[in-house]
């Protein structure tokens, strides 16, 4: 990023250089069976230039060909995109590191899964799906004033459904967080007691009819 | 390339392995009203893994060459943790490996073109919306991508295809008073910049709908009989209908596996359902998959009866069906999934004065704006519509948002026209977005649809 950094200032008055990396890993669970495992290792750089009051941008996967890059953004000056503002001033920022440790691999989030769908399957008679992801990643910002700022950080989340018979409609939770944590039980207990409660059927009537949003459709009201 | 991507396939020790490498190249220009909000010219790339073991199924997607070692390991260990860990053992249906480039043939290639005239083109189309007093604002933005892909398995396949789509969309708004309407514009596809080029007519029509608009009625809700035309029908048959023909959505629901039962009546007799990449000069054209196998035309629904499904080869072995070649990414980050190519209704022999006779008294209703599916219900919106009577489309109307069933809707289209027409601008967002995926129909008669409104 640096060395792009050089390349790029000496044909720009300002420049950012924002790069980004991060590992995803994923599991699914179908139907209460193991379905996927996946991991996604994702990087990329994004350049941005001001010359003249005017700004390009450009960005890469992979920061090979940096003259290229630094090309491309030099190239989309001639659209005329005003800059807005200029770059922030360097200050000491210290290293942001908020990541917690990602202990296992997959395994951990097959596990899980296993228990959210073992959990359901023994309350419910619908079909039940569970995933889990896990992402950590490292971005970082350079620019041509001094800056240089990083930010190293982890997500969790899990989601949890009930799928009704002939369909895809569902209850559904979901659940994020910093790093691993148990999906929680009273959310599972929520899923399985919502779908218990609507076996009853009742088929509505196409036509006008005053209707009652929990708070969780209200969504789709505003 | 190909042998530098045969070196990694090296690395993995397993039953099947695959590697598709793409390299993109991507402009994109925004505006917002006259303000230029974004211009950009981007050149990017990555690889995926796909590895078969034991059973155990797994992809791995990574953008440095240097991490091929990291990934294939990690794609080994997900494929023998999926094998061990209870997964539905995979097997992949038999398809020939094919050693092919494809090149597609361009009216006008938008990759050597400046910025700056594309620019200048989306500039113009903008000013017909804007120089109209009662337009408020607009939001109109250019994309071209080009991408390049190369695939190469253990099977001995080895391909190169690219695919070049443009795109000039967005969206007009007029105002009056409190009264604010918006339309959509859009033009696109696979076969070149050209397609982008003459269009001001269209353009100029869309600004006059958008503005006839502030004088038309809100639609009074109730349960109609309408004729859709062909883009209401293309997003029906695609959202409603299409993705419960991708066996990966299907697959692990019995019940809806027994309802999308090959040789099942679910449509009425004058329905019958394609979804065909290979047509040519269309959006969605491609030759081959991003799993290799070459993509053929595909009968969903013939006369009203289930004939066919889009598959994978992983889903084709699963439900011992044959492959279709419909397993496409989005792009470089993403393994493919099952995906529609240029899905449409068949056109059959009545023209639109001749359906609109049929109707009799009911709506025509034109432009798709939106909408979701939740089971195998839907709700869309449709830019606008007219009010039918003896056959003969009266005042317009706005504000008009249909729902149904899927099932009785299939079974509610009495009558389908000829004049078939494909969508420009795809947009299917199932895990991951497909800007190919094109869908259409002529205009077809529906004995009843329930619209929303006063």
């Amino acid at each position: 990023m640096e060395h792009l950094l050089e390349i790029a200032r000496k044909q720009a008055d300002a420049v950012t250089v924002f790069g980004l990396s991060y590992t995803v890993d994923n599991v699914m669970f179908s139907n209460a069976r193991l379905k996927s495992a996946d991991t996604y290792l994702n990087s990329g750089t994004a350049l941005t230039v001001v010359k003249d009051g005017k700004q390009g941008f450009a960005f890469t996967r992979n920061l090979i060909d940096r003259e290229g890059l630094v090309r491309d953004a030099l190239a989309v000056l001639a659209g005329g995109v005003e800059s807005a503002g200029g770059l922030p001033l360097p200050v000491k920022l210290p290293s942001l590191d908020t990541a917690a440790e990602q202990v296992g691999g997959n395994v951990v989030l097959v596990d899980e899964c296993r228990r959210m769908t073992d959990f359901l399957s023994s309350r419910v008679k619908g079909q039940v799906n569970a995933a889990a992801t896990r992402i950590t990643d490292d971005q970082r910002v350079l620019t041509s004033t001094g800056v240089d700022a990083r930010c190293l950080s982890t997500h969790y989340g899990a989601h949890a459904a009930a799928l009704y018979p002939g369909t895809n409609a569902n209850i559904a939770r979901g659940f994020r967080a910093k790093a691993f944590t148990p999906f929680p039980e009273k959310d599972l207990q929520f899923i399985a007691d919502t779908y218990n409660a609507s076996e009853k059927e009742v088929k509505a009537v196409s036509g006008r009819t005053r209707v009652l949003f929990l708070p969780f459709t209200a969504s789709a009201l505003i | 390339m190909f042998d530098r991507l045969e070196k990694m396939l090296g690395l993995v020790q397993a039953d099947y392995a695959d590697l598709r490498y793409e390299l993109a190249r991507e402009t994109s220009i925004d505006f917002s009203g006259r303000e230029l909000t974004g211009l950009s010219a981007s050149s990017t790339d990555g690889f995926v893994w796909r590895v078969l073991k034991n059973g155990g199924w797994s992809q791995v997607s990574f953008a440095k060459p240097e991490d091929a070692e990291r990934a294939a390991r990690s794609a080994v260990e997900n494929a023998e943790l999926l094998a061990r860990g209870g997964a539905r053992p995979v097997r992949l249906a038999p398809a020939p490996p094919t050693g092919d480039e494809f090149h597609p043939k361009l009216n006008e290639d938008p990759r050597p073109v400046p910025a700056e005239a594309k620019l200048e083109l989306l500039r113009r189309y903008n000013s017909i919306a804007l120089d109209h007093p009662k337009v408020a604002t607009t939001d109109a933005a250019y994309w071209d991508l080009a991408r390049d892909k190369y695939f190469v398995s253990t099977e001995g396949a080895r391909l190169r295809e690219e695919l070049v789509t443009v795109r000039i969309n967005g969206e007009i708004v007029a105002k009056e008073g409190s009264l604010t309407q918006r339309v959509r514009f859009g033009f696109g596809g696979s076969d070149g910049l050209a397609r982008l080029r003459g269009r001001e007519a269209e353009m100029a029509d869309r600004v006059k709908i958008c503005v006839d608009l502030l004088g038309a009625e809100p639609v009074k809700g109730g349960e109609y009989r309408v004729v859709l035309d062909q883009s209401m029908a293309g997003v029906f048959t695609h959202e409603a209908f299409g993705h419960f023909c991708e066996a990966d959505i299907i697959e692990d629901n019995p019940t809806m596996r027994e309802k999308m039962r090959i040789g099942a009546k679910l449509g009425s007799n004058v329905l019958s359902i394609t979804d065909d990449p290979t047509r040519p000069d269309q959006l969605g054209f491609y030759r081959y998959d991003d799993e290799g196998v070459a993509a053929r035309p595909v009968a969903l629904m013939k006369d009203g009866v289930l004939s066919g499904r889009l598959h994978s080869r992983r889903t084709a072995a699963e439900f011992g069906e044959p492959v279709t070649g419909h397993c496409v990414a989005q792009d470089y980050r993403y393994a493919p999934i099952i995906r529609m190519g240029c899905i449409f209704i068949e056109p059959r022999d009545k023209t639109k004065e001749e359906l609109l006779e049929l109707l009799g008294d009911g709506l025509y209703l034109c432009n798709h704006m939106g909408g979701s599916t939740s089971g195998e219900n839907f709700t869309f919106g449709a830019q606008f519509g007219f009010e039918v009577k003896n056959g003969k489309p009266g005042r317009m109307l706005r504000d008009i948002n249909i729902s149904g069933n899927l099932y009785a809707t299939l079974e509610g289209i009495s009558a389908a026209g000829n004049d078939l027409t494909l969508s420009e601008i795809g947009g299917c967002g199932k895990y991951q977005m497909n800007f190919r995926s094109c869908n259409g129909g002529p205009h077809v008669l529906v004995d009843s649809v329930v619209v929303g409104g006063r």
